[in-house]
């Protein structure tokens, strides 16, 4: 069998990217907020 | 059937897969046992509830870890056999499992139901996960396992990242009297029970979704373009394979263990003392002008340079090749620590600048280790070498505090140190790096006669030929 090609697997990728990526946004976003102190914000 | 997903059939990729599915599906899977790294965050929560001390607590962690040095290097050759889906969903329900039993533990105040539950369970599911999608992803990219394996071992540095600041709001929604934004603000033993709850629950779902999605490549699959003659072509980079058991009786690889023990010894180090380390730097007449607050934030930026480190260096390893990015790790790791020992108390900017590179190199030897073993040891069991090389971590998670606090015990008290107090702790850590420098440089190719015949080069399809051989014969 052969995996589906084109707009699903696109689908496909943008979801598990999506998945794993708005968390790391989440932590970067809130660690970046809480380092600010060390820079005077 | 109802575990079918797990069968090999599911497993093996079928033609057009992409092979870019193949990071997500390692990152669902370091992003949640990368948790390990937060647990400060419920700490002196835990030490309220069961009335004991930072030490005893401290033991859950310490567990956790030594059950993963243990188990990655025990169960490296099944993950190998039963391939990356079945490792990936054990990994799972270890993990979330221990999450369940410590909220029992937590619920009904008994802590050796957390040691069970979180340290010894969950800490299996962590061995088994660090090192399920490692040999996966080496297939998948041979020609930038640096990249790929950078970006998973990212993950594990991530995980600590959304945990924290995640596990301070849930634990604030299941305590209303606890106030994440207040240092001194303590939550309750049932918002400590709630959160494991909650995230033995979650950390589930999104590691399903890890074995789901991961897949091995087909047989001979290779990414369009890719020349193995180039990859032959670079110095210490083998075609032929080495087995776990036979790897372990190679040089190569206890210099490579001593490597990873010297780098991850001086790092942690480091990591261990960053918040009264910063403040201790900058103190005069007994007031260091260094808040709390901001000594806090220091941690939180060594965060994202540990987890940095582990993308930017192993993805340059590709290029650099694996032996220059190790004398960098231990050779200018050397330089900066004597700068930090020595020039580290002028400015806090120079000493955060220091600190965060020395950071990024640890976290750059983490994920740059499975692609050096690549290149020495072959594909053919690479996650179970990897795995029994991570007993380096666990010895240096004992060496590295033990030389740290050692060195600190001896000239004065907590809260009362100055950086001259760390300076011998420091240049310690260079003699430690020094070690595993010349350790990197005598590196060199495995002999011949530790190589594997022609046929082993996949343990993955060499399990599924003989499982397929012995069900024929039954027939």
């Amino acid at each position: 069998m052969t995996e589906p090609m084109g707009g699903t697997q696109t689908v496909r990728l943008t979801i598990s990217w999506l998945v794993v990526g708005i968390p790391i946004v989440y932590g970067l976003y809130m660690t970046i907020k809480s380092v600010l102190p060390l820079f005077g914000g | 059937m109802a575990l079918s997903f797990l069968d090999r059939d599911h497993t093996v990729a079928s033609p057009g897969y992409s092979r870019w599915l193949i990071p997500p599906a390692a990152l669902a899977i370091h992003l949640c046992i990368g948790q390990a790294y937060a647990t400060s965050v419920y700490k002196t929560a835990l030490v309220q509830h069961f009335d004991t001390s930072l030490t005893a607590i401290g033991i859950i962690f310490s567990i956790a870890i030594v059950m993963l040095g243990v188990s990655a290097a025990v169960m490296g050759t099944w993950v190998e056999r039963v391939g990356p889906r079945a490792a990936m969903f054990t990994a799972a329900c270890f993990w979330s499992t221990g999450f369940l039993i410590a909220s029992l533990g937590v619920a009904s105040s008994q802590l050796w139901l957390v040691y069970l539950g979180y340290g010894f369970i969950g800490g299996i599911g962590l061995g088994i996960g660090y090192i399920s999608p490692v040999s996966t992803l080496i297939k998948w990219f041979p020609d930038r396992p640096g990249l790929a394996t950078g970006m998973a071992i990212m993950g594990f540095g991530g995980g600590a990242l959304i945990a924290s600041p995640l596990s301070r709001q849930l634990m604030a929604l299941y305590d209303p009297n606890y106030d994440p934004t207040d240092a001194k603000s303590v939550a309750s033993g049932g918002a400590v029970a709630a959160l494991f709850l909650t995230l033995g629950i979650v950390y589930f779902i999104v590691m399903m979704f890890g074995v789901f999605t991961v897949k091995v490549p087909a047989p001979g699959w290779s990414p369009a373009g890719f020349d193995p003659a180039r990859v032959k072509a670079k110095p210490l980079v083998t075609t032929a394979n080495v087995s776990a058991a036979r790897a372990i009786k190679t040089p190569q690889f206890w210099l490579l263990w001593t490597v990873l023990f010297c780098n991850v010894t001086a790092g942690i180090g480091i990591l261990e003392q960053a918040s009264p380390m910063i403040q201790d730097f900058f103190r005069e007449g007994g007031e260091s002008s260094v808040a709390s607050t901001a000594a806090t934030a220091f941690v939180g930026l060594l965060s994202l340079f540990n987890m940095a480190g582990r993308f930017v260096w192993s993805s340059t390893s590709d290029f650099l090749g694996r032996k220059p990015t190790y004398v960098m790790y231990l050779g200018v790791g050397m330089i900066l620590y004597v700068l930090l020992a020595t020039a580290g108390h002028t400015a806090t900017a120079v000493f955060v600048l220091l600190a965060g590179i020395i950071i990024s190199f640890y976290g750059g030897g983490f994920a740059t280790v499975p692609a050096y073993l690549r290149d020495l040891f072959g594909t053919y069991q690479v996650g179970a070498i990897h795995g029994r090389l991570l007993t380096a971590w666990s010895a240096a998670g004992v060496a590295g505090p033990l030389i740290i606090n050692g060195f600190l015990d001896a000239q004065g008290k907590p809260g009362e140190l100055v950086a001259a107090d760390y300076r011998t702790a420091l240049f310690t850590m260079v003699g430690v790096l020094a070690i595993g420098f010349i350790a990197n440089l005598l590196i060199r190719p495995v002999a011949d006669r530790f190589h594997e015949s022609a046929e082993h080069t996949d343990a993955f399809a060499e399990a599924t030929a003989s499982d397929e051989a012995s069900a024929s014969g039954r027939r």
